[in-house]
């Protein structure tokens, strides 16, 4: 074998040596050396806080059993994904009740709540928005009259935005561009964002 | 048959007459009639075995002295030159593989092989010798030169396992050897005026001639000489070969006169602005250079050498009626014992023959060498008459016999010396391996064949020389894997030991945690569901707040507004405070109101001002801001515009 080839070979070699080492210490095992600094870090904080808030343990369940009270009752005033299109019918009957056009109807299919889940990942009962825009034509007082109403209605409906125009081509009333905050209870579903 | 005898009996004497002519007649001449009537009546034999008769030889009878040691410069004469041991030059020579070198010269049919080992910080000769054919080996005898250069091979190959360095030269060889002084050339300028010059000089074909040179600069402003050296590559072929069949690395063959300007170099520091002639006086052939620290002036090769002296002693010499004939062998242990005698009586020790005959034979070989050398010193003193040289100094097998330097000095009239190739304690010899000085001068070109570092000229192919420019690196190479592999090897452990320790750690407290988790029973899950949940009630709570708060206002615009003031737009705008606080707006907003005031220009302005104190009696509002547009024409309705933050 020529000196040329031993020389090749031995300085491939030492590359080779050299760039595993380099690979080994300054990339896997100096990773895995961080990643498990940071774990323990977070662990110990973790471990802190629960020494801190140890005696507050009976006050969480409580707290909790407080809550699961209140879903309960939440889980009556609004509606699940099965009887939300009633409340939209109810919406649309109240306003035929107060003697006011519907000129057009637009459910929207977005949640508009912020994601809160992104902080805690899935909870297993949570609750959605959605946003109703709703155009209507009827005097003042009637449109007065059927928002009042709206918020009576069993199931929770919230008035988002009110916005009154006159217009020339009809008389008699004004349009009512309106948004309705509808919502939904979510049981046993990941939320969406 | 008889008669032919005689007649060249006689021409034999007329001969030797004629030969002796000139030589002085003085009591020497007595003496040696005498000596002749002594050894007619004695016989060699008796004279061998009697030690009591050698004893009482008389003083012209004693054998001569061997070998002037008078004139082998081994004394230093400057007390500045000291060997330079540098640690650095033997590790680099080491990691060259130079661990183990060769050096062999070959001189006609004689080859001269020295072996140095490098210490760590000195150069060792451990072994050196002579070898000439016909050469006994075992039962046989050697009588081909590359059959012994094989034989030689064999020996160092079986002695050392390892590749050894190998120099080598030859007087066989057919090379050139030219100094030039150039100034400013650039590289390619260098090489291509380099290869010019050794296809003008080279008689064989440029392309199997293989060239190199080496640059020198006295002093930095001075011109820049650069030595050549030329050879035809098919010369050392078969040499190549057997040396690559017996395992061994050639890796330096370079010309004659370059080793003896390298050997000058060194050996002379205290020479640095003088000149001096080197005399190689080889076997068929002698080499004049006249060298100084720079460069080789000229060099020249004369077709004279021992051979020379041998063939005249192998003529016939008669002495009285009996003639003898020498063969060669016998010559040669006669010239190599006596040389040139420089006494001119006694006899040649076995012979019949007297040593004044020996001189008589090779006076006129002595003369034409001094009429050849006197010849190259003119021509050389007519080309550079600026250079001056005050000695010759000898080297080569020549230079070994006994009293042929010094013959030669007379002659010439010119001190001389015999090269001392270890004048400056470069090499050390092993306690077995001293060299003799009278085996200085054959050995010199050995001596010079170690010196191969640096630049030298190296005429081995470019391709092998390349490669083995290669074997250093991969040396240097192989030594920083040995120094950084286990480096590596540590690091990667400790770093490997920490990590798991670091992971041992980690899930010793993961287990603390998970233990620490399940006692707290989920509290942080739950902590987060109940946060969770209070965001959502935050959040429906406002929205009813929200809801409320418009219905409020749309009540109070109804009661508030009077039947004179007609409202065309009412509008809840949110206030966006912050992009970041994305629903926190909803809960301040600003009430547009649009509308007219269907009126006398005269009282129009009183309802409108009444209306805007009624609101602003309310105290419900952060702030009321009211705007008057244009009429349009419209002189009876005041257009306008209110603007309510609650």
């Amino acid at each position: 074998m020529s000196h040329k080839i031993k020389y090749y070979s031995a300085l491939i070699g030492l590359i080779l040596i050299t760039s595993s080492w380099l690979w080994i210490n300054c990339g896997v095992l100096s990773q895995t050396k961080e990643t498990n600094h940071d774990k323990l870090n977070e662990i110990d904080r973790r471990i802190s806080e629960m020494e801190t808030v140890k005696n507050k343990y009976p006050d969480i369940d409580s707290q909790l059993s407080s809550w699961g009270d209140y879903l309960n009752t939440l889980k009556l005033q609004i509606p699940t994904k099965i009887l939300y299109m009633d409340q939209l019918q109810t919406i649309r009957e109240l306003a035929e009740k107060h003697q006011i056009e519907i000129l057009s109807f637009s459910p929207d299919i977005n949640n508009s709540f912020p994601a809160i889940h992104s902080l805690t990942g899935s909870i297993p009962k949570h609750i959605e928005r959605y946003p109703v825009l709703i155009r209507l034509f009827g005097t003042y007082l009637n449109v007065g009259a059927f928002c009042e109403e709206l918020q009576e209605i069993e199931t929770v409906v919230n008035i988002g935005n009110i916005k009154f125009e006159t217009e020339l081509s009809r008389s008699g009333g004004v349009v009512c561009h309106l948004i309705l905050f509808t919502y939904m209870f979510e049981e046993g579903r990941k939320l969406s964002s | 048959m008889a008669e032919d005898k005689k007649k060249e009996l006689a021409t034999n004497r007329l001969l030797d007459l004629l030969r002796s002519q000139g030589e002085p007649e003085g009591p020497e001449g007595k003496e040696k009639k005498q000596i002749a009537i002594i050894e007619n009546k004695e016989t060699i034999q008796e004279k061998l075995l009697s030690p009591e008769k050698i004893k009482q030889k008389p003083e012209s009878e004693k054998e001569p002295e061997l070998f002037d040691t008078g004139l082998v410069e081994n004394t230093v004469d400057f007390k500045e030159i000291q060997p330079k041991t540098s640690i650095l030059r033997h590790l680099l020579r080491r990691l060259d593989n130079r661990k183990n070198q060769v050096s062999i010269f070959v001189d006609d049919d004689s080859i001269f092989m020295m072996e140095l080992n490098e210490k760590a910080n000195k150069s060792t000769i451990t072994n050196y010798k002579k070898y000439t054919i016909p050469y006994p080996k075992d039962d046989l005898v050697v009588n081909d030169l590359n059959r012994l250069k094989k034989q030689i091979l064999e020996e160092l190959h079986c002695k050392n396992e390892k590749n050894i360095f190998c120099s080598y030269t030859s007087s066989n060889l057919l090379t050139q050897t030219k100094s030039l002084t150039t100034s400013g050339l650039k590289n390619k300028e260098l090489k291509e005026m380099v290869l010019w010059t050794a296809k003008k000089n080279l008689s064989s074909d440029i392309e199997n001639a293989v060239v190199d040179w080496e640059t020198y600069h006295q002093k930095k402003d001075e011109k820049q000489t650069i030595t050549i050296g030329v050879t035809d590559a098919k010369g050392y072929e078969s040499d190549w070969e057997t040396f690559n069949q017996n395992g061994m690395s050639l890796r330096y063959i370079t010309t004659i006169p370059y080793l003896l300007w390298k050997i000058y170099k060194k050996n002379y520091p205290d020479r640095r602005d003088d000149a001096d002639i080197m005399i190689h006086l080889g076997k068929k052939n002698t080499i004049i250079a006249l060298v100084d620290h720079s460069r080789i002036y000229h060099s020249r090769e004369i077709p004279m050498g021992v051979n020379d002296f041998i063939e005249a002693l192998q003529r016939r010499i008669v002495e009285g009626d009996e003639t003898t004939q020498m063969d060669q062998f016998t010559a040669e242990k006669i010239f190599e014992d006596y040389g040139f005698p420089a006494q001119k009586t006694g006899l040649v020790k076995g012979h019949k023959i007297r040593l004044s005959k020996i001189s008589i034979h090779l006076r006129p070989v002595i003369e034409k060498l001094t009429r050849t050398i006197t010849q190259s010193l003119t021509y050389f003193k007519k080309e550079n008459q600026d250079v001056h040289w005050d000695k010759l100094l000898f080297t080569g097998i020549g230079a070994s016999y006994p009293n042929v330097v010094k013959t030669l000095g007379e002659n010439l009239d010119i001190p001389v010396h015999v090269f001392n190739p270890n004048r400056t304690h470069s090499f050390e010899y092993d306690s077995d391996a001293v060299v003799e000085e009278k085996d200085f001068p054959g050995f010199v070109l050995n001596h010079a064949l170690f010196l191969n570092e640096g630049n030298a000229v190296n005429l081995i192919p470019d391709d092998r020389k390349k490669d083995y420019q290669y074997h250093f690196r991969s040396k240097i190479i192989y030594g920083l894997s040995v120094f950084l592999t286990p480096i590596f090897l540590l690091t990667s452990g400790f770093s490997y030991l920490n990590t798991k320790s670091l992971k041992e750690e980690l899930n010793v407290k993961n287990m603390k945690w998970i233990s620490a988790s399940e006692a707290s029973d989920g509290f942080f899950e739950k902590a987060d569901q109940v946060e969770i949940w209070t965001a959502y009630k935050k959040m429906m709570e406002r929205d009813r707040t929200l809801s409320k708060n418009q219905i409020a206002m749309m009540k109070m615009l109804s009661q508030s507004i009077p039947n004179d003031i007609k409202l065309t737009r009412v509008e809840f705008i949110p206030i966006k405070k912050d992009r970041d606080q994305s629903d926190d707006h909803l809960s301040q907003q600003k009430l547009v109101i649009g509308g007219f005031v269907e009126s006398h220009p005269s009282i129009a302005d009183i309802q409108f001002t009444n209306l805007l104190m009624k609101l602003e009696a309310l105290r419900m509002f952060k702030k009321v801001d009211s705007e008057i547009e244009d009429t349009n024409g419209q002189e009876n309705r005041l257009f306008f515009t209110i603007r309510i933050t609650y």
